[in-house]
C-alpha cells in the first residue's frame, strides 16, 4: 500500500472516531466501542509490523478477533525498546518521551501523526470538559509545567497547552520555566485571583505538588481561592518527593489553596496512551446535581477513576491476560481508541484494582490506582539480572 | 530505634531487649559456654533440628505445618515447593554431612575443641570461631537461612541473625526447634527482624559482631560494604547466575554423561547417559527439575540452556523440557508470583514475539489447574522458549527459560565469558572426552559449581559455596610447629653459597654480635 494510501486510511479512521468522541461524549453503547475498536485495531495489525508479529504469535488476527477484549495489548516497555508506529516513520508529526519514572535508562517514545495529534486534543479537550470542567466555562488556568516550547517531548505540556487554548481566561500560563517553578509569580498570581474573586485551576505533576505544598507550609503561605477553584494533579511521585497518601495530599492542598472538597482531582496520564482517565469526584457530583447519577457516588469514591466513552480500562493477570474480579489486585489494561498511531490496547506497568459497583455497565467502569510495579529486593542471590549484568555484555 | 521485633526469637533465658546491640553484646557473652561444648554434640543437636524440619516438610498435619504455609504465603511459592525446599535444605544438612564438610575444609573438625595433630602439618592446630557472627539473610530459598546458623555454630560461634522482611517466619521456628533439641546450643542463636531501611538497627549489629555472612541483592550488598566497620570480616553472597550446557547427541548412541564423575558402574544402570528418544526425555526432565526447583528463585538455577546443534534441535529439547515442568507442576504447582514477576514474564514473551530477529518458539508448560484459578484462569506452569542469542539474556524467573541453539558449545562459552564472577552454577551433558575441557574453561571463566542436569538446586554441605570454604573462612587457626627452630645457623646448612650472605644472614649475624 502505498504511503498516501495508508494516510488516507488513517485519515479516514481518525475522522470516523473524532467524530464520535465529538458527537457523544457521554455513554457510548457496547456496539459502537466494538465498532470502532475493531476498525482500529485491523488498521494498526496491518500498518505496524512488530505489532502484526505479537498478534500473529497469538493466532489473534483480524478474521479471528470479534470482540475488543480479545486485542493483544502491548506492554510499556515495548515503547523503550521498538519503534511502535501505524504508518511510515515520515507521517510522524510529534514525538513525545516517557518521563523516566519507570526506572529504566532508556527511555520510551510515543509517535503521533497529524491525525493522532488531532484526535488526541478532541480526546484531551471533550474529556476535560466532562471530569475537570463540567461546572465552569472557563477560569484562569496555572500549569505547575514547562510549556511546549522548553518541553517539546513531554505530552502532559501539550496536554495543557490545549486546556489552557479551550478552557483558560486571560492570565492562565505555564508557571515553569528554564530556571524551574517561578514562585514568586505563582504566589502573585494567586493572589491576584483570591482578592478579585476569579476561580483558579492548578495543574501540574503530583510530585510537583507535594513539593510545593511543602514549601508553603514551611513559609506560613496559604491561600483561600474562590468558589469553583480546583487543583489537578497527574500521575504520583515516588522516588522524587517524599512520600504522602492520597488524603494527606488531598488535605495539604486543601489547606495551601482553600479548595473546596472535592475539588482537587487527580489524573492518570502517560505517554503511551493519548487519553487521561480522571478521578470521578467532581463528574459524579455533576451527574448527581443534574440528576444523571451512576449510583457510583457515595462513600469511598475518592481516587476511583473514570475512564471516557472511548478507553475501557481493565484490571487483569499479566501472564494470562484475564480479567480479575473486583477488588482482586492486577495490572491495568487501558484499550485507547483515541491511540490512532500506536497500539490501542496497552498493558501498563501500574497496579490497580476494579471498584465499579457490581452490575454497572462496562463503560461505567471504576478502578484506582494503587501504585507501580517494582521488582522486589528479597529475592536474595538471584534476581532480575538487567542491573547484574549492566556493563558487562 | 523502630524495628520491629516481634517476630523475632530470643533465647528463653535472655531477658527481651528490641536493641540489636544489646542482643549483640548478651549473645557475645554466650561465646565461652559454646567453646565448652564439643563439636560433635553441636553437630548432634543440628542434625536433631534437620531431622524434625525434615518430618515436617513431609509429615500432614505437623505441628510446624502453619510455619510453612506462612512460609509459602510471604515467598509466593506453593506449599508443595516449600516442603521441597525444606526437604532437600534438611536431607543435605545431616551429621555426616556437616562432619564432611567441617573435615573437608578444617582436616579433623575436633580441631575446633582442642589442638590436634595435624599430619600435613606434622604440628598440632587448633581452630577458634568468631565471638559472634551476625547473619542476613533473604528470602528467596525457605529454608536457606538455617545454612548460616549452622555455619555459625559448627564453628562454635553464637550468631545472631536477621531475617529477611520478606519471610520472617522460618528462622524463628528454626531456632525454637534448636533450643528444644539442646538448650545450651540453641541459647546461642538470636533472631532479630528489623526493616530494610532500619539503618541506625543495622549498625548496631554491625558494630557488635565479628563476622558477617550476609545474603542480599546487589544494592543490599554494596549497601552493607560501605556501612560495615573496616576491620569486620564478612562473607557475601550476592547475585550470581546459572546455566546449563547440553552437547550435541547422536542419536541411538551412549554418547552424553551427565559428567565422568558419576558414571555408572559397568553393567549397573544407564542412568546418567543421554542416548536415543529414552534418554533426551530423561535428560528434559532433569533439566525441567532444575528449573522448576525453588521457582528458579535460587543463584543455581538456569537462565538458560545452550544446546549444541540448530533451531530444530533446540525446539525438540524445549518442548520436551515443557512438557516434563507440566509434570512436575503436578506435586510442585506454582505459586502466587508477584505481580511484579508475572509481569516481567509477560514482557519477556512479548518482547520476543515482537521481534524481527531470526526465528523464536514458545512452548508453554501445561497450566496446572491447582494454581492461578483466583487470578484469572490457570495459567501456564512454565515457559520455554527457543531463542538464539548475541548476549547473555538472564530470565525473568519463576519457571521461565531460554533454550539457545548454537554451533559448538565454545560460542556458549564465549557468550557466558563476560559474566565473570557472576557465573555461578553450570549444569554439563558433555561425552567424556569433552567433559572436563568444559569444566576447565568454565572454572577459568568464574563458574563456582559444575554438575549434571537435575542436580542444579542441589548441592551439598560440602560444596565451596559461591567459590569460598565458608567454614575456614570464619576461623583463625593457632598451630603448634615443631619443626621450626634453629638447630643449626643457616649459613652451616647453605655452606660456600653464604659468601654474599642474604638478610636473613646479616640479620642473624648481627644478633649474634
Amino acid at each position: 500500500m502505498s504511503e498516501a494510501l495508508q494516510a488516507e486510511e488513517r485519515r479516514g479512521i481518525a475522522e470516523m472516531l473524532r467524530a464520535e468522541i465529538i458527537a457523544d461524549a457521554g455513554e457510548w453503547d457496547s456496539d459502537t466501542f466494538e465498532e470502532m475498536a475493531l476498525a482500529l485495531f485491523r488498521h494498526q495489525y496491518k500498518h505496524m509490523a512488530p505489532y502484526r508479529r505479537l498478534c500473529d504469535s497469538r493466532g489473534a488476527t483480524p478474521d479471528r478477533i470479534d470482540r475488543s477484549r480479545d486485542i493483544p495489548p502491548v506492554p510499556t516497555s515495548m515503547y523503550k525498546s521498538i519503534p511502535l508506529f501505524a504508518g511510515p516513520e515520515s507521517d510522524v508529526a510529534q514525538v513525545f518521551t516517557t518521563s523516566g519514572t519507570t526506572g529504566a535508562d532508556r527511555k520510551g517514545e510515543s509517535r503521533f501523526s497529524k491525525d493522532g495529534l488531532d484526535l488526541m486534543e478532541r480526546s484531551i479537550v471533550v474529556n476535560a470538559r466532562r471530569m475537570l470542567f463540567p461546572d465552569i466555562e472557563r477560569l484562569r488556568i496555572l500549569v505547575l509545567a514547562p510549556p511546549p516550547a522548553l518541553a517539546p517531548r513531554m505530552i502532559m505540556a501539550w496536554g495543557m497547552e490545549r486546556l489552557i487554548r479551550r478552557f483558560g481566561t486571560d492570565g492562565s500560563r505555564f508557571m515553569v520555566g528554564p530556571h524551574g517553578l517561578d514562585v514568586p509569580g505563582l504566589f502573585a498570581d494567586l493572589r491576584e485571583c483570591q482578592e478579585k474573586g476569579l476561580p483558579v485551576a492548578l495543574i501540574g505533576a503530583s510530585f510537583g505538588f507535594v513539593n510545593l505544598v511543602d514549601g508553603m507550609r514551611a513559609k506560613g503561605v496559604s491561600f483561600k481561592l474562590p468558589a469553583g477553584s480546583r487543583t489537578l494533579d497527574a500521575g504520583g511521585y515516588k522516588g522524587k518527593s517524599k512520600e504522602l497518601t492520597r488524603a494527606e495530599l488531598e488535605g495539604a492542598m486543601s489547606e495551601a489553596f482553600g479548595v473546596a472538597e472535592g475539588y482537587t482531582v487527580n489524573l492518570l496520564g502517560m505517554t503511551e496512551l493519548a487519553s487521561q482517565i480522571y478521578d470521578d469526584t467532581l463528574f459524579e457530583a455533576t451527574r448527581a446535581r443534574t440528576g444523571e447519577s451512576s449510583g457510583q457516588t457515595g462513600s469511598g469514591s475518592g481516587g476511583r477513576k473514570a475512564p471516557p466513552p472511548w478507553v475501557r480500562t481493565r484490571v487483569v493477570d499479566p501472564v494470562t491476560l484475564k480479567d480479575l474480579a473486583p477488588g482482586e489486585k492486577g495490572v491495568l489494561l487501558h484499550l485507547d481508541l483515541a491511540n490512532l498511531d500506536t497500539p490501542m490496547a496497552v498493558l501498563t506497568d501500574d497496579v490497580g484494582i476494579l471498584r465499579s459497583v457490581v452490575g454497572a455497565p462496562e463503560c461505567d467502569v471504576r478502578f484506582e490506582v494503587l501504585g507501580r510495579l517494582t521488582a522486589d529486593d528479597s529475592r536474595g542471590c538471584s534476581l532480575t539480572v538487567d542491573e547484574m549484568t549492566r556493563g558487562r555484555t | 530505634m523502630s524495628q520491629d521485633l516481634r517476630t523475632s526469637w530470643l533465647p528463653p533465658d535472655m531477658a527481651p531487649s528490641s536493641q540489636p546491640s544489646v542482643t549483640c553484646t548478651l549473645m557475645r557473652g554466650r561465646k565461652a559456654a559454646l567453646l565448652d561444648i564439643g563439636v560433635d554434640r553441636i553437630v548432634a543437636a543440628l542434625d536433631g533440628a534437620s531431622r524434625v524440619w525434615l518430618e515436617a516438610a513431609t509429615t500432614p498435619s505437623h505441628r510446624l505445618g502453619a510455619c510453612l504455609d506462612a512460609v509459602a504465603k510471604k515467598t509466593g511459592m506453593s506449599r508443595q515447593m516449600v516442603d521441597r525446599a525444606v526437604l532437600h535444605e534438611m536431607e543435605s544438612s545431616l551429621a555426616s554431612d556437616m562432619e564432611a564438610a567441617l573435615d573437608n575444609e578444617l582436616g579433623d573438625r575436633h580441631c575446633l575443641d582442642r589442638f590436634v595433630y595435624s599430619p600435613k602439618l606434622r604440628g598440632e592446630t587448633h581452630a577458634i570461631g568468631p565471638m559472634l557472627v551476625g547473619g542476613i539473610v533473604s528470602a528467596n530459598i525457605p529454608a536457606l537461612p538455617h545454612l548460616t546458623v549452622m555455619r555459625s555454630l559448627l564453628v562454635k560461634a553464637p550468631c545472631i541473625v536477621k531475617t529477611s522482611v520478606s519471610e520472617p517466619h522460618f528462622l524463628p521456628a528454626y531456632a525454637q526447634t534448636l533450643y528444644e533439641i539442646d538448650p545450651d546450643v540453641g541459647r546461642c542463636l538470636a533472631v532479630v527482624n528489623f526493616g530494610r531501611e532500619d539503618d541506625e538497627a543495622l549498625d548496631a549489629l554491625l558494630s557488635g559482631i565479628d563476622f558477617l555472612i550476609a545474603y542480599g541483592g546487589l544494592d543490599a550488598i554494596a549497601n552493607l560494604k560501605a556501612r560495615k566497620p573496616a576491620n569486620l570480616r564478612a562473607l557475601f553472597h550476592g547475585h550470581k547466575l546459572g546455566f546449563a550446557m547440553v552437547a550435541k547427541a547422536e542419536h541411538g548412541k551412549d554418547v552424553l554423561r551427565w559428567s565422568p564423575l558419576s558414571s555408572p558402574p559397568s553393567g549397573g544402570s544407564t542412568a546418567g547417559r543421554i542416548g536415543g528418544e529414552e534418554g533426551v526425555a530423561e535428560l528434559a526432565s532433569l533439566l525441567a527439575y532444575d528449573i522448576v526447583l525453588f521457582d528458579q528463585e535460587a543463584c543455581l538455577a538456569p537462565h538458560v540452556i545452550f544446546v549444541e546443534g540448530g533451531f530444530e534441535t533446540a525446539c525438540a529439547l524445549a518442548k520436551d523440557v515443557a512438557v516434563e515442568m507440566g509434570k512436575l507442576a503436578r506435586d510442585l504447582p506454582l505459586g502466587d508470583a508477584p505481580l511484579s514477576r508475572r509481569m516481567a514474564i509477560r514482557q519477556e514473551l512479548d518482547a520476543i514475539a515482537m521481534s524481527a530477529a531470526g526465528p523464536t518458539a514458545v512452548f508453554a508448560a501445561e497450566p496446572c489447574t491447582a494454581a492461578g484459578s483466583a487470578r484469572g484462569g490457570a495459567a501456564p506452569a512454565g515457559f520455554v522458549v527457543v531463542q538464539r542469542i548475541d548476549k547473555f539474556e538472564p530470565s525473568p524467573l519463576g519457571r521461565f527459560v531460554r533454550v539457545c541453539p548454537v554451533a559448538s558449545l565454545d560460542d556458549a562459552l564465549a557468550l557466558v565469558a563476560p559474566l565473570g564472577d557472576l557465573l555461578q552454577n553450570v549444569a554439563v551433558a558433555a561425552p567424556p572426552d569433552r567433559f572436563h575441557d568444559i569444566a576447565l574453561r568454565l572454572a577459568r571463566m568464574g563458574a563456582c559449581r559444575i554438575c549434571p542436569p537435575g542436580n542444579m538446586g542441589t548441592p551439598t554441605m560440602m560444596w565451596h559455596h559461591d567459590g569460598k570454604g565458608c567454614l575456614a573462612a570464619m576461623v583463625r587457626f593457632t598451630d603448634i610447629e615443631v619443626r621450626g627452630g634453629m638447630r643449626k645457623p643457616i649459613w652451616h646448612e647453605r655452606g660456600p653459597r653464604v659468601k654474599g650472605r642474604g638478610d636473613i644472614g646479616r640479620l642473624i649475624s648481627r644478633q649474634r654480635r
